[in-house]
């Protein structure tokens, strides 16, 4: 027990204002809580368990400065990990919603263990899917694509890794991550159920893209394979 | 010989989209949770409108231990006003869906 108890007191201490990101270079404290430190995360006792553990994370980037993975990393931030729907609750009660927030943002979830990145183990094989949402959106859709992951509705075994929220200058985009991109049952089934859970109009375009080609590319939503 | 028969009748075979939608109530126990068995065990299923109902028990409304404080994403407190704002603007029915997005 006493290394957990050690965790505790290490935790504590922990969750400082976020410093600037731009400050952050190399070198100095990373004060962004990505050194995976895995105090179990479990349901408490009368609450409803979750399929999975899941993270919450954030991350924000002046546009100016060009993106590369180690820059992206030191950008992202965990902010805490669910594994009941009340735990859930009580995270996404205390997150501003997404529509209301400024800069180059974005809010991830995840399940636990899986870094929103594409290097991780679990995305190198895997891609996404992208909605494009005008200005307005943002909440709502947030919200309902990250019921209907926790709520265990796409069906696709331990596919889905997670889903992305990224607020833009003028659109906002919802991306959902599966495992294997070149798994078509998959990911169409992926695309159905966003249809249906978000109650997308019909004629609404959905792009796909492999995280391969971002790294090739060196880009999140551009040059996507597109879907009517 | 069997001249005599009627030819039986074709029928395309039923494709998933051709059946009913299952009814709210298969398979439930009591607080919306669906336990069904797939090939890789039990999986533990929440529709939305459970989920939603969740959010008002008082053991979601208190703040997470944890919470890290970053200005302009985290709040240490509810705000009462929005949060029915959040619960009525989420309506799945909403017209507000059929516009071009």
């Amino acid at each position: 027990m006493n290394q957990f108890e050690h965790l505790q007191e290490e935790d504590s201490g922990d969750h400082e204002e976020m410093k600037d990101s731009s400050e952050s270079d190399g070198g100095s404290i990373n004060n962004n809580n990505n050194n995976i430190r895995r105090k179990m995360v479990t349901p408490d006792a009368g609450e409803h368990p979750l399929q999975y553990n899941y993270t919450f994370w954030y991350s924000r980037r002046t546009p100016s400065r060009p993106a590369n993975t180690q820059s992206y990393e030191q950008n992202i931030r965990q902010m805490g990990t669910v594994a009941s729907v009340e735990q859930f609750w009580k995270f996404y009660s205390h997150l501003v919603r997404p529509g209301d927030l400024t800069g180059h943002s974005d809010f991830h979830l995840f399940k636990e263990g899986i870094k929103p990145m594409w290097e991780d183990e679990a995305n190198k094989n895997g891609g996404k899917w992208i909605i494009r949402l005008r200005k307005g959106l943002a909440s709502r859709f947030w919200e309902n694509i990250i019921l209907a992951m926790l709520g265990e509705q796409f069906m696709v075994g331990e596919e889905i890794c997670g889903v992305v929220v990224s607020i833009r200058f003028q659109e906002d985009i919802l991306s959902i991550w599966n495992k294997t991109a070149n798994d078509q049952v998959t990911t169409s089934r992926i695309r159905d159920t966003l249809r249906r859970v978000l109650n997308l109009p019909p004629n609404t375009i959905m792009e796909y893209k492999t995280h391969n080609d971002s790294l090739k590319d060196n880009s999140s939503f551009r040059n996507t394979k597109i879907t009517l | 010989m069997s001249s005599s028969c009627e030819a039986s009748s074709t029928c395309p075979i039923p494709s998933r989209s051709s059946w009913p939608p299952l009814p709210d109530s298969y398979g439930q126990t009591p607080g919306g949770t669906l336990f069904s068995t797939t090939p890789g065990g039990t999986r533990i299923i929440y529709d939305r409108k459970f989920l939603l109902e969740c959010r008002n028990s008082p053991i979601a409304r208190t703040p997470p231990c944890c919470l890290p404080h970053i200005p302009g994403v985290t709040r240490p407190s509810l705000q009462p006003a929005e949060q029915e704002d959040d619960s009525k603007d989420l309506a799945v029915d909403d017209n507000q869906f059929m516009m071009d997005i």
